[in-house]
């Protein structure tokens, strides 16, 4: 178990490592000045030698990876080996410290992606046992259109159609917005109300894709596991359907889609990038657009660092779920 | 200016200097009440709320409605609001010593900082002197680089006497206090700290402050209580709400969710708002600003260079189909042009020097006949990667085939454009281009983009590369010229530029279209800021 | 009364492609304590007969008709609750494969005490010490300690042992094995065959033993059923049948016994390949594999009808009892040079 740790958290590392110098290197190989950019339209050589310097562009790239990683660290060895808050930069735009611009964005993005696993798997879980089930009824016919639709339609054209039709038609929603969790005091327009209110139609938006690739899933593994020799076996035993289906059935059938909603955190963070451009909620993924549309690195990096972390964390606590509920692995 | 602008290119949102013909029409009834939330839609963050680093229109829009100036743009529209007046000062500065000192009177009693701190020349010393730290990294360098010992904080050239502030100068300048009044050189309190970082809510002195500033989220806007002067300020909070995409603001601007489209809507969409609304009537505005879209002519390459080059540019001029090209930006996007200064310039004068109304294929042929040109030869024509860009390219490419030519077309970012094309010996014949006034005088559009004494290895304003001995020595004597005299060397600069060896092709000015709600009960849009937000009031 | 009659059962499958006959009228009878062999080819038909008999058949897509008497009560009738009443507690299964048969996520202990908990109303502990029983007579060693074992922990032998022994908790009156020894190694089947013949004594249950292979039969059955393409082809006494087998196919069933005499030829090979149930032959549903074939075999479908001379031997097969006697005395003699060699 202790082995097996070890090695997820070296391949983590050597992952994360991966990626940053990737982000690096693209960035490298685009052949823009962020000084040029930061001193604007009438910019003097004076000023882009100042911010190139400010900024760190003037240096080789290997020496601005490093100084990267130098802050990223949680501890330093500069006059003596001490602790010290990792950190991520400042912006090239706005000079804000990535940590806060992350920390800013990082709550709006968690609260889309859990809040539509939420919304999805309560689409996704009843309906994909109800159809296989059921195959062929009208109900299973149903969900696979709608898995069709679902997995066909992008979700920028569903998430305009439903700001279109539920947040200007109907006025039942807010077109786009994000309100926070925790109100501020003295501000009635946030809390946990707004907060959802404003979230119903991203919830739904982000949800749409992977309800259908869920209910796909689950019909899938419902049927297959409702044809397996063991829940013959339950129903030769006496046990009644209920049982079956419970403790025999999706017990061993929901067991991939824990992983899978583990590996899909990934994915989920990148689907996050659509929906919170349509809706404008100031997430990670409305970050990174931003940041790379300016050729902001250090935010572009701080997001991707920050996701590469959530995803590999994630897996690991997915691995490791894994272990406890399915019996047959075994971390040694 | 509007940096982001200038990185978005062609397809303008705001702007925010404009014309001051064309203003007139604006309704300023100042009827309306007084209070209530002005809920603004940006569609990304301002960079800066700091008036040391804020250099994007939209952040000037709120500079104007927040910071005290030593002169300052009238809250009016039309050529009214485009006057210089006295705001903080009591008068216009007193110019001595070859217009190389300017002695400003402060006199800002009705005024204090939305912190309670009184107004004094002190604050508008502490403003230089913070955009010349060097650590402070402003952009406002470009604009003050004249004043003595411009290069050290606290700059040398900046004194204060009692209620003067005294400022030397290198060299005689006449447009110095068009640059005073920048947003860069507002009133700051003593004690603003240096951050090079930028303060997200600095104390201000003008009739509004920035209470709040959440990057990427939300910038708040309240009536400052210690303001007594004369600018209006109606409303009591205005909210910006940032991130909203272009489709959603048309929709909640339509629902009364915002009530003013800063960050623009679709393109596609001006038609119908423009139809649903009517133009300049309450809701929908459509405003000249100053700025120019043009074709750049990269006089390095052979084919553009000397005599030959100078008929080959004048074909081309021809040659173009500048109603096809302004039809790129959407309704309304623009007006069509043939001059290097935007109409509303000081200094414009309309030539009728090339056909606005479409291509002229015929003349066309004779100049490029004229210049010798083989035909077949290949033109690497350089833009950005947005697909009006494209259309653009696409336009080009067939009227310069009509005169032999074979326009290569390459795409890049804008940021990788703006980079390659300022880089001298990058390979390209023609690019284009844009350029937004950073304040109201011609030297930014003339001296700026065309000065060829100016040239560098790269980041290259004068993206023609264009070299002219003749016109270099013309544009230098200009700005050093006042009033008058000024504007008609301006004048004939342009003209004759163009109309005898052309470094560009222009092609249009571009118009701020404006989106409010109908919950606007009055609204001002100046000449040099744009959208007035101070002398905005709702119904 | 026989403890299970069944009488003419058939049991349809509704498919994309048609209706699959899987089982065509099919008649057997078990007694008290008596064993029940099914003998056929996989694709006979064998194991959903039994499957039907439990009610296990998916409800879409089957139709069953005929009757299966169970103690005099008809299972194809019954209440879906009397039906998993019966199922487990009176009438037991242990199925081919037991790689797959256990449910991988439940400890074995679990899946024991469920068996026994779902149809007695006993406490969780003497349903594990039940289990710990039940275990050891299957020959599990120390199986106080393996109740906390998962499923994959077991190799396959030791796996159909504790299907057996799951089987077994609830003291049924019918074990039905559906080819319970296929899937495991030479030795290992030995073994399980053993044991479930000694348990068959302790317990005092019947049981329908599926199998492909007559070498079990005649091991343990009393009562031989050969069934081919969803039909009986022949049934009787196991010492009817091994005496004298009336049907070709039966025939080519025994010419199919392993055999360690490699040098003496087989007398008889069923050449082809089982026929879809699809659209079954017309006539006799061996003709198209029969080496005997006669016109009348493509026309008429030969009943079940008993032996002349051997009550309660039943048999369908146009043949002529003259060339049965023939072929039937030719195979018994390889066989037995074989057995003999064995």
């Amino acid at each position: 178990m202790l082995r097996y740790l070890i090695r997820r958290l070296l391949w983590a590392v050597l992952l994360f490592v991966a990626v940053t110098i990737v982000t690096y290197i693209i960035f490298y190989a685009i052949p823009a000045d962020p000084a040029r950019l930061a001193c604007g339209q009438r910019a003097t050589p004076e000023c882009i030698k100042r911010a190139a310097h400010y900024l760190g562009t003037d240096r080789p790239l290997y020496f601005q990876y490093y100084k990267f990683f130098g802050r990223l660290m949680p501890f330093s060895f500069r006059g003596g080996p001490h602790l010290k808050e990792p950190r991520l930069g400042r912006s090239f735009t706005n000079r804000q410290s990535v940590n806060s611009v992350v920390a800013h964005a990082a709550p709006v993005t968690a609260s889309l992606v859990f809040g539509g696993a939420v919304f999805w798997m309560l689409i996704a879980l009843p309906v994909g046992i109800l159809s296989a089930l059921r195959p062929r009824s009208l109900l299973d016919r149903i969900a696979m259109v709608f898995v069709l639709v679902g997995i066909s339609a992008h979700p920028v054209w569903i998430g305009l159609l439903f700001a279109y039709f539920f947040g200007f038609k109907a006025g039942l929603f807010p077109i786009t917005g994000y309100s926070d969790f925790f109100a501020h005091s003295g501000d009635t327009s946030a809390g946990p109300v707004q907060w959802a209110y404003h979230l119903v139609l991203p919830w739904a938006t982000f949800a749409i894709l992977f309800a259908a690739l869920y209910v796909r899933m689950i019909r899938a593994n419902v049927m297959e596991t409702l044809n397996e020799d063991y829940v013959r076996t339950a129903r030769a035993k006496g046990a009644p359907e209920w049982l079956v289906m419970r403790s025999h059935v999706l017990r061993n059938a929901l067991l991939p889609v824990v992983t899978m909603l583990g590996m899909d955190i990934g994915i989920a963070l990148g689907g996050a990038i659509f929906t919170e451009s349509v809706y404008g909620l100031p997430g990670l993924g409305k970050t990174a657009i931003t940041a790379i549309d300016s050729f902001d690195l250090p935010t572009t990096q701080g997001v991707v660092v920050f996701a590469t972390l959530v995803i590999i964390v994630f897996n690991l606590i997915i691995d490791l779920l894994y272990a406890v509920i399915d019996p047959r692995i075994r971390l040694s | 200016m509007s940096r982001k602008l200038w990185l978005s290119t062609v397809l303008v949102v705001i702007g925010l200097f404009s014309v001051l013909a064309g203003g007139a029409s604006a309704k300023s009834s100042h009827a309306g009440a007084t209070g209530g939330t002005l809920t603004v839609d940006l569609l990304s963050d301002v960079d800066y709320t700091d008036p040391a680093l804020d250099y994007l229109s939209t952040g000037w829009e709120i500079e104007y409605a927040t910071c005290l100036k030593l002169m300052n743009y009238p809250d009016a529209n039309g050529a009214k609001g485009a006057q210089l007046v006295p705001e903080a000062a009591a008068g216009f500065p007193k110019v001595s010593n070859n217009g190389k000192t300017y002695d400003f009177t402060v006199n800002a009693g009705f005024t204090k900082f939305s912190d309670g701190s009184p107004v004094t020349a002190a604050n508008f010393k502490a403003a230089i002197d913070r955009d010349a730290d060097p650590k402070m990294q402003s952009p406002a360098v470009a604009f003050f680089s004249d004043i003595v010992g411009s290069s050290k904080s606290p700059v040398s050239g900046v004194k204060v006497k009692g209620n003067h502030l005294i400022i030397n100068l290198t060299q005689n300048a006449p447009d110095f206090v068009a640059r005073m009044a920048m947003p860069f050189f507002c009133a700051v309190p003593t004690n603003l700290p240096h951050d090079p970082n930028g303060v997200l809510a600095p104390p201000s002195a003008g009739p509004y402050y920035i209470s709040e500033h959440t990057p990427n989220k939300s910038i708040t806007v309240k009536r400052n209580p210690n303001y007594k002067g004369k600018r209006p300020h109606n409303l009591t909070q205005i909210n910006y709400v940032i991130g909203n995409s272009q489709a959603a603001t048309y929709l909640r601007a339509q629902q009364g969710a915002t009530d003013y489209a800063a960050g623009g809507i679709p393109s596609a969409s001006y038609a119908e708002a423009a139809s649903k609304y009517g133009v300049n009537k309450a809701q929908f505005w459509v405003k000249p600003q100053l700025g120019v879209r043009y074709l750049a002519f990269n006089h390095d390459r052979p084919e553009f260079k000397g005599a030959k080059g100078a008929l080959l540019a004048k074909a081309v001029n021809y040659a173009i189909d500048r109603k096809a090209i302004l039809a790129q930006g959407g309704y309304l996007g623009g007006k069509r042009t043939d001059q290097i200064l935007p109409p509303g310039m000081a200094g414009f004068r309309d030539a009728n020097l090339y056909p606005l109304k479409g291509a002229d294929p015929t003349t066309a042929k004779k100049y490029a006949a004229q210049s010798g040109v083989a035909s077949g030869t290949g033109i690497e024509y350089y833009t950005s990667s947005t697909a009006a860009s494209a259309a653009v390219g696409q336009i080009v490419q067939y009227d310069l085939k009509q005169i032999g030519l074979n326009v290569n077309i390459h795409q890049f970012a804008r940021a990788v454009q703006i980079d390659k094309e300022g880089t001298r010996g990058e390979p390209f014949d023609i690019t284009s281009e844009g350029w937004i006034a950073d304040y109201a005088d011609p030297f930014d559009f003339i001296n700026v983009l065309l000065d060829g004494g100016n040239l560098h290895a790269s980041n290259n304003n004068n993206v023609a590369y264009f070299n002219d001995p003749a016109y270099n020595k013309q544009m230098n004597s200009a700005a050093l010229l006042s009033g008058a005299p000024r504007y008609k060397a301006y004048s004939n600069l342009d003209v004759a530029m163009m109309h005898d060896n052309p470094p560009w092709a222009a092609t249009s000015n571009f118009n701020d279209r404006i989106l409010l709600s109908s919950k606007v009960g009055c609204f001002t849009f100046n000449a040099t800021y744009s959208v007035d937000l101070a002398a905005i009031c709702l119904k | 009364m026989a403890l299970l009659e069944v009488n003419d059962l058939k049991t349809y499958f509704r498919t994309d492609d048609g209706v699959v006959r899987a089982v065509d009228g099919v008649s057997f009878s078990v007694d008290k304590g008596q064993t029940l062999g099914i003998v056929g080819e996989s694709g006979s038909g064998k194991s959903v007969t039994c499957l039907t008999i439990m009610g296990l058949n998916s409800k879409r897509s089957a139709i069953s008709s005929g009757s299966a008497l169970w103690k005099g009560e008809d299972l194809l009738t019954a209440n879906p609750r009397r039906l998993r009443e019966i199922r487990g507690s009176e009438i037991a299964m242990i199925f081919q494969d037991p790689m797959t048969s256990l449910n991988p996520v439940h400890k074995i202990g679990d899946q024991l005490s469920e068996a026994m908990r779902l149809h007695e109303d006993v406490s969780r502990k003497q349903a594990r010490a039940r289990a710990v029983e039940l275990l050891k007579a299957v020959g599990i060693p120390r199986p106080d300690r393996r109740l906390d074992d998962y499923p994959h922990q077991f190799s396959g032998g030791m796996r159909q042992r504790v299907m057996i022994a799951m089987s077994l908790i609830n003291n049924p009156d019918l074990l039905i094995a559906d080819e319970p020894t296929t899937a495991l190694d030479v030795t290992t089947q030995a073994q399980i065959l053993t044991l479930i013949e000694r348990l068959q004594e302790e317990f005092g249950s019947a049981v329908i033993m599926i199998t492909h292979d007559l070498g079990v039969v005649a091991e343990i059955a009393d009562d031989v059923v050969v069934m081919y393409a969803a039909e009986v082809a022949e049934k009787g006494h196991v010492e009817q049948i091994f005496k004298k087998p009336h049907h070709p196919y039966t025939w080519g069933l025994m010419g199919s016994l392993p055999r360690l005499d490699a040098d003496v030829e087989r007398l008889v090979q069923i050449q082809g390949q089982p026929p879809s149930m699809l659209r079954p032959p017309t006539g006799c549903r061996f003709h198209p594999r029969c080496p005997y074939v006669m016109p009348i075999c493509k026309e008429v479908d030969p009943e079940l009808t008993a032996v002349s001379d051997d009550p309660g031997h039943l048999q369908a097969c146009h043949l002529d009892e003259e060339t049965k006697d023939r072929e039937a005395a030719k195979l018994l003699a390889g066989m037995m040079s074989g057995q003999t060699a064995s």
